[in-house]
């Protein structure tokens, strides 16, 4: 499973550049109380979608597929991918926290309670987009994908609008989001594996 | 003779085309080439072997380990050259041994590198600046360079020119004097098969039509030429799997050679078909009729 991590950040490792192009103008240039969040749940998903693009452009699924893996290792690779790319997000939001405050000199504050907010977004969009792609394709969880990038943008977007200060919530709320980004990275797992099973990787 | 694979009651249900339940094996050591006409369902058969698709019913045994269940053990073991490239495009050659070689065991680097010298393909050329033939020459690169037991090809040698075509089965050849090894590849240019296969599985419409050694199908098909009156006799008519009807005669396949020969006798001319003879009769069946000659 390591090994197709690897691939993985291999073959995104000239699309970087884009995420960063996209991290330039949220986190710096449309900044707002949102950006660290906007910055980390973006960042994952244009990460997942671009692997998953890469994968299925010239049908890349075969090639994987006939390497000495499982079938199985390969959606697990996948799921496992989310939260590489979920810690890439938090790890940039930092970032650019850091960079805003030394180097932009905004006053701020990267308060620890947007990582569960950050990590249910992140955990809704692939839990709907792995399992559509393993059962429809590329192009239904394409489709898809455009909705459920939609929605955490629209919740992102009401968000920065209705609040002012830092994003805050109670202890007991962040856990409920762990709890439930958890739940629902299970149970879209045994879903693509379901799917997996009935169709095969191509 | 070992079987290298063995499919029990293997079958395929898709909205428009369904693989029937087959049961067959290939056997080790031996070049086994699966024939059939576009859409017979080779890859679609293929990919339920290399665990790519999966299989609606039945079980796939590869070097007598379940498919299935030791699907990441058996791939080491095997070389897979698909009918296309696909690798990512955007890398070169270096970057995608970089991420390929890791995952065998038995990955050998300076077998690529002999292999890449042998193709002319530079490590540094971008995957999407190949032609066809120079993808199909880096697909069996990476397949070769593992020291694979069973080679798996889907329609290798499909957009080839005949140069590379011939350097192709060559290379097949060379890889055969090493007895462990075993060749299953599709293709319907059957001549290919006609210069190296040893066994030949032949599918048309999702069944298997036979499984057998070239010699076995070469003694039990028989090509028949004659004149169209010959054609008039219903008992005639019977003993054909295909006829092709022209303006100077008829052509036909026959499994029936020695009744065909008594019913006949010298007023037809009886000859070994060729693969595609084969193929052409078995996937036209019935009558057929040449286009007039004008």
């Amino acid at each position: 499973m390591l090994l197709l991590l690897r691939k993985d950040l291999f073959i995104l490792r000239y699309y970087f550049l884009l995420v960063l192009l996209y991290v330039y103008l949220f986190g710096f240039l449309l900044f707002n109380n949102t950006s660290f969040i906007f910055v980390a749940a973006l960042s994952a998903i244009m990460l997942m979608t671009i692997s998953a693009n890469l994968d299925s452009k010239n049908k890349s699924m075969i090639v994987i597929a006939s390497l000495p893996v499982s079938s199985k290792s390969i959606v697990q690779a996948k799921y496992a991918a989310v939260l590489l790319f979920a810690l890439i997000g938090i790890f940039v939001s930092v970032l650019v926290y850091i960079l805003n405050s030394l180097i932009v000199g905004r006053e701020m504050a990267y308060a620890s309670s947007y990582v569960p907010i950050i990590l249910l977004i992140i955990a809704c969009y692939a839990s709907l987009y792995y399992p559509i792609y393993y059962w429809l394709g590329f192009r239904a969880s394409q489709v898809v994908s455009i909705i459920t990038v939609s929605i955490p943008l629209v919740f992102i977007v009401t968000l920065s609008s209705a609040i002012t200060d830092i994003l805050s919530f109670s202890a007991a709320v962040n856990a409920a989001f762990l709890a439930a980004s958890c739940l629902l990275l299970i149970v879209s797992y045994r879903l693509s594996i379901f799917f997996l099973e009935r169709k095969g990787l191509a | 003779m070992n079987d290298i694979i063995k499919l029990n009651n293997v079958s395929k249900q898709y909205k428009l085309f369904s693989i029937e339940p087959l049961s067959c094996t290939f056997k080790q050591g031996y070049i086994t080439g699966l024939i059939g006409p576009n859409g017979a369902g080779k890859t679609t058969l293929i990919k339920m072997i290399m665990g790519i698709t999966r299989p609606g019913t039945g079980e796939i045994t590869i070097f007598g380990q379940s498919q299935s269940l030791q699907e990441a053990e058996i791939k080491q073991q095997i070389g897979f050259v698909s009918d296309e490239c696909h690798y990512y495009e955007h890398l070169s050659i270096q970057s995608m041994k970089n991420i390929i070689a890791p995952f065998y065991k038995k990955w050998d680097d300076n077998a690529f590198s002999r292999l890449l010298d042998r193709f002319e393909l530079s490590p540094k050329m971008k995957i999407r600046s190949l032609s066809k033939g120079m993808k199909m020459k880096l697909g069996l690169a990476f397949a070769l360079s593992h020291h694979a037991d069973l080679l798996i090809m889907d329609e290798p040698t499909a957009g080839l020119d005949p140069v590379f075509r011939r350097e192709l089965l060559d290379l097949l050849a060379e890889i055969m004097l090493d007895e462990r090894k075993s060749i299953v590849f599709s293709t319907h240019i059957t001549t290919d098969l006609d210069r190296i296969a040893d066994y030949i599985a032949f599918l048309h419409h999702g069944r298997l039509v036979f499984n057998e050694s070239k010699e076995q199908i070469q003694e039990r098909y028989v090509l028949v030429k004659g004149p169209l009156s010959l054609l008039e006799a219903p008992s005639v008519n019977a003993v054909f799997i295909g006829v092709r009807e022209s303006l100077v005669g008829f052509e036909g396949l026959t499994d029936r050679g020695h009744e065909i020969a008594a019913i006949v006798g010298t007023s037809a001319q009886l000859s070994r078909p060729t693969l595609e003879d084969i193929m052409y009769f078995t996937a036209r069946g019935g009558k057929s009729h040449a286009a007039a000659i004008t």
